[in-house]
């Protein structure tokens, strides 16, 4: 994994998207008007306590069912994101979503990960902003660690990004 | 244990992980802004129709763990390199948390949850729960 050269800055996160409806063969896109996200990686641990632990808790270790747990509060600047989204949560649709920590090409790594939303939900006050906050879990084991990519991933291409995918480059 | 001799800051409180497994060195996750530790006993309730109509628990038993609860702005590569390591490969680690000069807790930890949170134009942020698996103690 490449190294951080420092602390970041939280603008310079953000979760992507690949838009199976988008362009001629789908496409990905960064998901437009992020403010705020969390990323969180989960480990459903496995207890074993016994009358031998001594007393004590005990996990299983190396066994675990992990996944991936999105929090996105957004301001769509877009509309095209807006439907994008709002679509896969309404068709309950599995998407395939990276979320980029720094420079995709160079910085600390990407998570890429499959996912569908469970919960999108627009709030909407009065004479202020209309934000939307969505959740994205993870949906099956297909998730790839600290992944950089030969280039940027943009519209034209990179759209069979997975273990074999041509743009990725798996960071050991 | 050593005595307290007045207030301890919060900064003297450090969260210290195994180097790699097996090393018997510790580093400090790096950039730790605040932090929660929890002692939880599950106590056995040994109430009966003897107890005169109050509560009774059976003394020195009970099964023990220790959580811990860490926000940390990681400054060093290395440190994010490690915590996100033991994350994902479910395995577990020997932990520390230095106490100023007044104890040590050491103990082996698994990582139920480690998230980054990525406001806009704020500095990101890892939330990390570390609990304790098997056995630990106080130096």
């Amino acid at each position: 994994m490449a190294s951080l050269t420092g602390a970041l800055n939280g603008t310079d996160a953000l979760l992507w998207m690949f838009d199976p409806n988008a362009g001629a063969a789908g496409e990905w896109s960064v998901i437009g008007g992020q403010v705020t996200n969390e990323h969180a990686i989960n480990n459903a641990l496995l207890t074993m306590n016994s009358k031998s632990a001594g007393g004590f808790r005990e996990f299983v270790e190396d066994e675990a069912q992990q996944s991936i747990d999105d929090s996105v509060n957004i301001i769509f600047s877009t509309d095209a994101a807006f439907a994008a989204l709002q679509l896969a949560a309404r068709e309950k649709g599995l998407r395939r979503f990276i979320f980029v920590r720094g420079n995709m090409e160079s910085g600390p790594g990407s998570d890429v990960f499959e996912g569908m939303i469970p919960t999108f939900v627009d709030t909407s006050p009065n004479e202020e902003t209309l934000t939307a906050q969505i959740t994205i879990e993870s949906a099956n084991d297909d998730i790839i660690y600290d992944t950089l990519f030969n280039d940027a991933i943009d519209s034209a291409g990179d759209d069979a990004i997975d273990a074999g995918g041509d743009a990725a480059v798996a960071v050991a | 244990m050593a005595s307290l001799s007045g207030v301890l800051n919060g900064t003297d409180v450090l969260v210290k992980i195994e180097d790699s497994e097996g090393s018997t060195t510790f580093s400090d996750i790096a950039g730790q802004v605040s932090g929660d530790d929890t002692l939880n006993t599950a106590l056995i309730v040994i109430s009966n129709k003897a107890s005169g109509g109050v509560r009774e628990y059976l003394e020195g038993e009970g099964a023990q763990e220790f959580d811990i609860s860490l926000n940390a702005v990681f400054n060093t590569g290395a440190s994010f390199v490690r915590m996100k390591t033991i994350a994902r490969s479910k395995l577990g680690a020997l932990a520390r948390i230095v106490f100023g000069a007044v104890e040590t807790w050491e103990g082996r930890i698994m990582i139920p949850s480690f998230a980054n949170t990525s406001p806009n134009e704020d500095a990101l942020t890892a939330t990390m729960t570390l609990q304790s698996t098997g056995s630990f103690a106080w130096t």
